[in-house]
């Protein structure tokens, strides 16, 4: 009965289809279509457990941004680039050592015609294309392009289980486990609740943790414990020096509520709802 | 689609305004608006800014291409699809890139696609 029904919707150079709930093609030109969820309901967790206390919609054009490597690959060189220092003084065959001498006559030596030892085609000879410090190797790339590349960046995170919002739900009866908090801050900078964090949550001294507070300077517990803590694969960061390379870099992202909506805030602004 | 109007308002909204928009409360979001991810063979494709389909008529290497971009979903299966609708064009004029999640058609149909898709999407 469905068969014949649907069969009489639809144009027969399509065949049977079914009744197809998720298909929101009017026309039936293209069967396939299916319009994407417009939220998804991420977990607010408390900190150092990890335990989840509420939930928050968060539209997909922020956390549910397929994956694209280009962008992010462009993004990243950008980032690169702009962190070079161009410090390097290269001299030119006018700065260089060797006198500017001819090295022997036009015509008659039965060897190649030679100018001075500075010509930069010599064995020590000088740089072809001399600097001056200080170089710039800054690149840029549209506002739009880079704002992308970060939500990219977040929704890959973020689908992969590993962004960990910490932050505390209105609704929430505020039962928390005992040293648990819904900030980043720990309540000793004694290394050894790193050392237990990163055991109990599996991290295994060879995942990347990074570590985004709202308030960088309100954490001093948590980052003098991360200091003192003997592995470079932790790390606290400023939410305003967050790049797309420090958190493609990161295996795990903890990130306090506030400072994900400031995220938000900061690359949505050409996102059209 | 969206109005001009629209896209000014919105783009002009202020950070906090859009946290709002971004991150509603949990009770101004209903259960049609949760449906799970895009399913296999499945796809959507994106309006852009403008309010524009995404498929452009573009020039590589003198050569004209149609190129249908902001695909989600599964690249491949709308590949098929546009290649049955499009049943006068050989089917080797379809490219996928798959980094950009484009599909790249030889020869210029911009105009006829987007008059096909323009009620579908």
């Amino acid at each position: 009965m469905l068969g014949q029904l649907s069969r009489l919707a639809l144009p027969s150079r399509f065949g049977v289809r079914g009744l197809a709930a998720v298909a929101t093609g009017t026309s039936g030109v293209l069967p396939n279509i299916q319009e994407p969820a417009k939220y998804t309901l991420a977990t607010l967790r408390s900190f150092p457990s990890l335990e989840p206390h509420g939930l928050i919609p968060v539209h997909t054009k922020f956390l549910g941004v397929p994956l694209r490597r280009d962008i992010l690959w462009s993004a990243v060189v950008m980032e690169l680039d702009n962190r070079r220092v161009g410090a390097s003084n290269p001299p030119g065959r006018s700065e260089h050592k060797f006198s500017g001498k001819k090295m022997l006559p036009q015509k008659g030596s039965g060897r190649a015609r030679a100018g001075d030892a500075n010509s930069p085609i010599r064995h020590r000879g000088a740089y072809a294309l001399a600097r001056t410090a200080p170089n710039d190797f800054s690149t840029t790339l549209p506002k739009k392009e880079y704002h992308l590349a970060f939500r990219i960046a977040l929704s890959s995170v973020y689908r992969q289980g590993n962004l960990f919002i910490i932050g505390s739900d209105k609704a929430d009866s505020g039962d928390l486990s005992k040293g648990d908090s819904y900030g980043l801050e720990i309540c000793t900078d004694d290394s050894h609740a790193i050392g237990q964090f990163v055991k109990h949550h599996k991290l295994d001294n060879k995942l990347n943790g990074l570590f985004i507070p709202n308030d960088y300077l309100g954490t001093a517990n948590l980052r003098e414990a991360i200091l003192r803590y003997p592995s470079k694969r932790l790390r606290v960061m400023d939410k305003q020096d967050v790049e797309v390379r420090d958190i493609l870099k990161a295996h795990r992202v903890y990130i306090e509520r506030e400072a994900f909506e400031y995220f938000v805030a900061r690359y949505t602004k050409y996102v059209n709802l | 689609m969206f109005t001009r109007s629209f896209v000014r308002l919105n783009s002009t909204l202020a950070g906090s305004a859009r946290v709002s928009r971004f991150i509603p409360s949990l009770e101004d979001v209903s259960a049609k608006d949760l449906q799970t991810g895009i399913m296999k063979k499945r796809y959507f494709l994106e309006r852009t800014s403008k309010g524009n389909l995404p498929i452009y008529k573009t020039y590589k290497s003198q050569a004209v291409y149609t190129e249908v971009k902001r695909v989600r979903g599964d690249i491949v299966q709308l590949r098929n699809d546009l290649q049955a609708l499009l049943p006068d064009l050989d089917k080797k004029n379809f490219t996928c890139v798959m980094q950009s999640k484009t599909i790249r058609i030889k020869g210029d149909v911009s105009q006829q696609l987007k008059g096909l898709l323009e009620k579908e999407l």
